[in-house]
């Protein structure tokens, strides 16, 4: 298989091609278009055709992490939209979870309703919640209304009615009217796009959905077609926020909202593939970039997931997404004294325009990568093997006034800029491990993004960590992730049964029906009968509780051994349980798999370090300022080679910090794993 | 004297240990009020009590710890304390907030020396007394708010005082959530007491005192320039409360502030005398008010320790509503504490424009009934609080729909309401008319019904009820629309309730309606293409266009 994996980013847009028979990787990186990202997608893969000489018939797949549909939310810039709801639902979109997004701000604008209030209408109709029909619906009042909404100009609906996850004869019919009526005009009705209980949470991912697709479907056909007219007829994949895949067939249309968290997933996964030969399964992944720090959590080799996500604005959006957490510090972070006289990093950054002082592109507040530069850590002759030119002298400078405010010498300021800074990760790591009472001494720290490797070993240090993975190529994580991640599909069906008087033949019929339509998935998705799987699990919750615990089960298992495994659960994600209390069971739900070969590339044994490494003057707190360090190139470490600290190891995406008291040693696929005990 | 370098990382850690302990705290709490409406709060305090990192989850309980440990320390000496305690109080005459906010407290020593606390504080569901839920508008005292701890040691020495908790047990009316509740802080605070641990073995005991000094100095600093950056003066406000709670008179509130310097003097003299019923804010209530307005107006980005209050001066009377004598009823101290906000927000905007706004609804529209589980016919206990509109400001139109000032709780879902409850919600939506008008008009209200399926015991509480004390409209705008709950019985007849507990039977409706927020500026300023927009989205009605801006709907601009 040769296998191509472009991941946009907000500066860069990074390709990767792995040959699986020749065990080769290629890469390029070429500038993204923020307003045409599909043309710097195809740029890189030409590029990499190019290199590599390969014809483009000789490319078996693509892989594509894409961030369009994250920009579109961020920026609240959606197709004007239409919303057709049942009786009651017509503000359910404005009036949300009446929290407000910001607490102590009296003068805040109005949050977005995603479809404005004139262009919500609500129609006769009601469904209980036992699923009975106790007021009939008005499809008549319901086209009179679509037509009205169409002359306004509306290109997307959204239909919503209550209770519509347990019984949908509303909902249906009124979509079903409208793509008749309007066959130009999508439709997305929320039993559809999100069949979960709630109804503000499943009306705006529903909202959301129809007002995304019309913009990201013809991305995605648009990259197609490009694609083919470059002989590229290979199957083009998306990434999707659950950390799997889709074809490309399969990421528009309902499924369109899935790509909303498309860019970070694919980073955790390539974390994982990255540490999987070493045996690591227990990661935490840190993604630091300029503006901000991604926090991934993994177990057992499987990306913590989430069932619903706050998008920026307050949102809530259901739908299966890898729990990551974002702060507000980066390489580009300002930082600045307050009027009490705290030292504070971030949260403005000084991002990749103006930038860092050091860059020289116009920034005039000191940040994080400022006060690397300055400290050594960073290379002062210029980053980027050589393509980024920096001023040492104005990121000393740059330090000169929070110095001076705080009484210490500039050195003692960057450094306490750094420690400030290193701090905020390791208080967000420890909330994240809290959140599920993990212990991380059982955790490797796994460093991505073009900064992470630089707070990798201090944050360790911090937190009990016992071991840092530095993977071969950090700023590539997302895009060898893209070739790492495996086909993934979810369904769900709503249940509602006590859980010591199961109802087995509704459950059954629930499993065959996930089993048959994501068979029928896999197989339309081009999935060959030997590489496709599924995964049963039920949702589980007591009696009086809201939210549910997902259980894995085998398909027709024994309830009571699942009831089992729900206490034991409970008891591991909560702290307690109950057998005495009643528990429901409410939802079922199925994983469809599609699996891929590992994309395979040349592990090497053996050679010692070659060349003797330079040095440079870097600041190290633990040895009490300068020293003279040792500055390694990464490519010239091959496998077997074990360095200690104080080091530097440079490569083109990343710099690593190694210090004093520890050790590193590049494995068999030419991963760094940095700990305290290697040391010489 | 310690470096600033060493005060941010120590910070840092501080605040994520407090994290930490919320994010273990709700992680094994057992009832909702904890787990998705967040009511609950983390702190580290020096040895002394002064608070130096808190969470910030819920507005009304920040810093709502700070009166509490120095009390907890005048009744027992410090020979008494050892490693290893932890004390649980909840007295509000012993500078708790109200009885159902179970605090935790546990010391932290160093070489046997009492050198930090860690503490928290949970919202339980229920702690006994007359109410279930034991919050009620007509309690007379507060023997009526169930049980009462006066900081005695939940645990001794690291071990856990069965007999208390088996007290506890046999006094509350789900105990099983409030124990799990209990073990929850316990675990929180011992977790935070390790963490403080490692921390002092790390820094030294010594630099971690500097640096909480500092930390509480810093704030101070920041607050006392943010004053200083507005120019000296004296305002003052009145707002009124419906009634005390058995239906008795208006309730004043009364604030006058004095900014000199870099200094505030909160007066609340004028203030009407303590209520006969349960809406008393105690002494911690009224401040976690006064804690509001200075965080919003003077350090919205700061955190909040003991510090931030030190340039402020709060003046008390007494016997009054808002620092009621013992034995008072408290318990719903969030609907005086909510109008205390409202009124100190208004006198403090003629001082400092970051707080100019109309007035936002404060009635907090409740209602908490006890009925049987539509599938299981358990008991169980349904709440839900409405929110309202926020007032216009000098930048736009107020937020509709929202938990205003110091709450932010979430709406029941109209579906979680039906599955769990015997009670149907047929609608949820903006009160049409129901915000002020102005050049900035206010936010809308909510207008929700909710349908009983079966017998259910209620209580329902709402303030701003009475049109003179709706939402108030500022400089030309107009006020919003007051709060209104009617009880449709199936027979057809109706009832307005304001605070009222009824048995209410199969068929019957309740109609809440909430409050709009008032107006901004003068009605004939605002934005013609506004006022056609606010029609075409039916937030107003064409009668009320006419009516309140004078204007023929048929003038207004077309959409284009």
């Amino acid at each position: 298989m040769r296998r191509i994996g472009v991941d946009t980013g907000g500066t860069f847009t990074d390709c990767v091609l792995i040959d699986d028979e020749a065990r080769t990787m290629a890469v390029a990186k070429v500038p993204s278009q923020p307003k045409h990202p599909d043309r710097a997608v195809l740029n890189g893969i030409l590029k990499l055709l190019d290199e590599t000489g390969l014809p483009a018939s000789d490319i078996d797949a693509v892989y594509h992490g894409t961030t369009i549909a994250t920009n579109a939310v961020i920026m609240d810039r959606y197709v004007r939209g239409g919303f057709i709801g049942t009786r009651g639902c017509r503000d359910v979109l404005e009036i949300g979870t009446q929290m407000r997004p910001d607490l102590y701000d009296l003068q805040q604008r109005e949050k977005s309703a995603i479809i404005e209030r004139d262009r919500r209408v609500e129609v006769p109709g009601r469904i209980a919640a036992d699923g009975t029909e106790i007021e009939a619906l008005d499809l008549d009042a319901a086209k009179e209304a679509a037509k009205r909404l169409v002359d306004d100009g509306v290109q997307a609906f959204a239909v919503g009615g209550l209770f519509s996850f347990v019984n949908n004869a509303h909902e249906s019919a009124i979509a079903a009217m409208l793509r008749e009526e309007f066959p130009d005009i999508y439709v997305a009705h929320s039993a559809q796009i999100s069949p979960e209980p709630r109804e503000y949470p499943r009306f705006a991912t529903t909202a959301i959905n129809a007002t995304l697709a019309p913009l990201l479907d013809p991305y995605i056909s648009n990259l197609e077609n490009s694609l083919r007219d470059e002989g590229l007829s290979c199957p083009l994949y998306i990434m999707q926020s659950n950390g799997g895949t889709g074809t490309a067939a399969r990421s528009v249309g309902e499924q369109a909202h899935q790509l909303v968290l498309s860019g970070p997933a694919a980073g955790v996964i390539g974390a994982i593939f990255a540490a999987e030969p070493m045996g690591m399964k227990n990661l935490v992944t840190l993604d630091v970039g300029g503006t901000s720090a991604d926090i991934g959590i993994v177990v057992d080799s499987r990306p913590r997931v989430r069932h619903d996500m706050p998008l920026p604005n307050g949102i809530p959006l259901t739908l299966l997404n890898l729990e990551i957490e974002t702060i507000g510090a980066g390489g580009g972070s300002i930082a600045w004294v307050d009027a009490g006289g705290a030292l504070r990093v971030g949260p403005i950054s000084a991002g990749a325009d103006p930038g860092p002082v050091c860059f020289g592109k116009g920034g005039t507040e000191p940040t994080v990568t400022d006060a690397q530069v300055l400290l050594g850590r960073l290379n002062p002759q210029g980053l980027l093997g050589g393509d980024l030119s920096v001023d040492r002298g104005a990121a000393g400078e740059a330090f000169s006034n929070i110095a001076e405010t705080l009484d210490l010498s500039v050195e003692k300021a960057a450094l306490g800029v750094v420690a400030v800074m290193e701090a905020d990760m390791a208080g967000a790591i420890r909330q994240c491990a809290a959140r599920h009472g993990d212990d991380l001494r059982d955790f490797t720290l796994v460093a991505a993004g073009g900064a992470g490797a630089l707070n990798a070993v201090a944050l360790a240090k911090t937190l009990g960590i016992p071991r840092v993975l530095v993977p071969k190529r950090p700023g590539l994580l997302s895009a060898t992730g893209l070739l790492a991640a495996k086909l993934r599909h979810d369904l769900s069906l709503p249940l509602i049964m006590f859980a010591d008087e199961p109802d087995l033949a509704a459950i059954e019929a629930a499993q065959d029906d996930l089993e048959k339509r994501t068979l029928e998935v896999l197989e339309t998705d081009g999935i060959p009968a030997e590489r496709r799987r599924v995964e049963f699990a039920l949702d589980l919750r007591y009696l009086g509780q809201e939210f549910a615990v997902t259980v894995p089960c085998e398909k027709g298992e024994a309830i009571e051994k699942v009831l089992e495994r729900f206490h034991e659960t409970h008891e591991r994600v909560y702290g307690h349980s109950s057998v005495d209390d009643r528990a429901e069971i409410v939802a079922a739900r199925i994983i469809g798999w599609g699996l891929f070969d590992a994309p395979r590339v040349e592990t090497q044994e053996g050679d010692e370090v070659t060349a003797e490494p330079e040095t440079r003057e870097v600041w190290f707190d633990e040895a009490g300022g300068y020293v003279a360090t040792p500055i390694y190139k990464r490519h010239a470490l091959k496998p077997g080679t074990t360095i200690s600290g104080p080091a530097i190891v440079e490569q083109l995406d990343t710099t690593t910090v190694l210090l004093p008291g520890y050790g590193a040693k590049i494995d068999a696929s030419e991963n760094m794993v940095i700990s305290e005990e290697s040391a010489a | 004297m310690i470096d600033q370098v060493t005060v941010a990382v120590i910070g840092s850690a501080f605040r994520a240990t407090v994290g930490e302990m919320g994010e273990a705290l709700r992680r094994s709490s057992h009832s909702p009020i904890i787990r998705e409406m967040f009511d609950y709060s983390c702190a580290i305090f020096t040895a002394e009590g002064d608070t130096v990192a808190q969470d910030d989850v819920i507005p009304a309980l920040l810093n709502s710890m700070v009166m509490a440990l120095p009390e907890l320390l005048k009744e027992n000496p410090l020979p008494t304390i050892k490693p290893g305690d932890i004390f649980i109080g909840n007295d509000p005459y012993r500078g708790c907030t109200h009885t159902p906010d179970i605090h935790l407290f546990a010391p932290v020593f160093a070489d046997g020396k009492l050198v930090a606390w860690v503490g928290n504080l949970a919202h339980h569901a229920d702690i006994g007394g007359t109410n279930p839920g034991t919050e009620g508008f007509a309690n007379r005292s507060v023997f009526e708010e169930g049980l009462r701890f006066p900081y005695v040691k939940l645990f001794e020495e690291g071990k856990a005082c069965e007999p208390l908790f088996r007290y506890i047990e046999n006094n509350v009316r789900d105990p099983r959530s409030s124990l799990g509740d209990l073990r929850a802080q316990v675990a929180a605070a011992k977790l935070g007491v390790r963490r403080m641990d490692a921390l002092i073995e790390k820094y030294g005991a010594s630099v971690i005192g500097s640096a909480m000094t500092e930390r509480i100095d810093q704030s101070e600093r920041r607050v006392r320039a943010a004053i200083a950056a507005c120019p000296d003066g004296k305002s003052n406000a009145v707002g009124y409360l419906d009634d005390d709670g058995c239906g008795g008179e208006p309730v004043r509130i009364e604030i006058s502030v004095e900014i000199k310097g870099d200094e505030i003097v909160v007066d609340f003299t004028g203030t009407g005398p303590q209520m006969e019923g349960g809406m008393n804010a105690s002494s911690t209530a009224a401040m976690a008010a006064v804690m509001f307005a200075v965080k919003a107006g003077f350090d919205a980005d700061g955190e909040q320790t003991a510090g931030s209050l030190r340039p402020i001066t709060m003046i008390l009377p007494e016997g009054s509503a808002v620092n009621p004598r013992f034995p008072a009823a408290v318990s719903l101290r969030h609907l005086a504490a909510q109008r205390v906000c409202d009124t100190l927000i208004r006198a403090l905007a003629e001082i400092n424009p970051k707080l100019e706004s109309a007035g936002a609804f404060v009635g907090f529209s409740s209602m908490a009934a006890e009925c049987r589980h539509p599938r299981s016919n358990l008991p169980v206990v349904m709440s839900d609080d409405l929110g309202g509109g926020l007032g216009g400001h000098t930048g736009g139109d107020g937020l509709s729909a929202v938990d205003t000032y110091l709450g932010n709780v979430g709406i029941l879902p109209m579906e979680i309401c039906e599955l769990q409850y015997p009670i149907r919600i047929g609608t949820t939506e903006l009160a049409v008319d129901s915000a002020g008008v102005g050049e900035y008009r206010g936010g809308l209200g909510i207008r929700r019904v909710y349908e009983f399926l079966d017998t259910c015991d209620v209580v329902f509480y709402t303030e701003q009820t009475n049109p003179e004390f709706a939402p108030w409209g500022k400089a030309g705008g107009r006020p919003g629309r007051p709060a209104k709950l009617i009880l449709e019985r199936a027979d057809g007849s109706t009832m307005d309730i304001h605070k009222n507990r009824v048995l209410v039977q199969a068929g019957d409706k309740l109609i809440a309606v909430t409050g709009g927020g008032g107006g901004y500026g003068d009605p004939k300023a605002r934005d013609k293409a506004a006022i056609a927009r606010d029609l075409r989205e039916g937030k107003i009605t064409a009668e009320a266009v006419k009516e309140t801006y004078g204007i023929e709907p048929a003038e207004l601009p077309q959409a284009g």
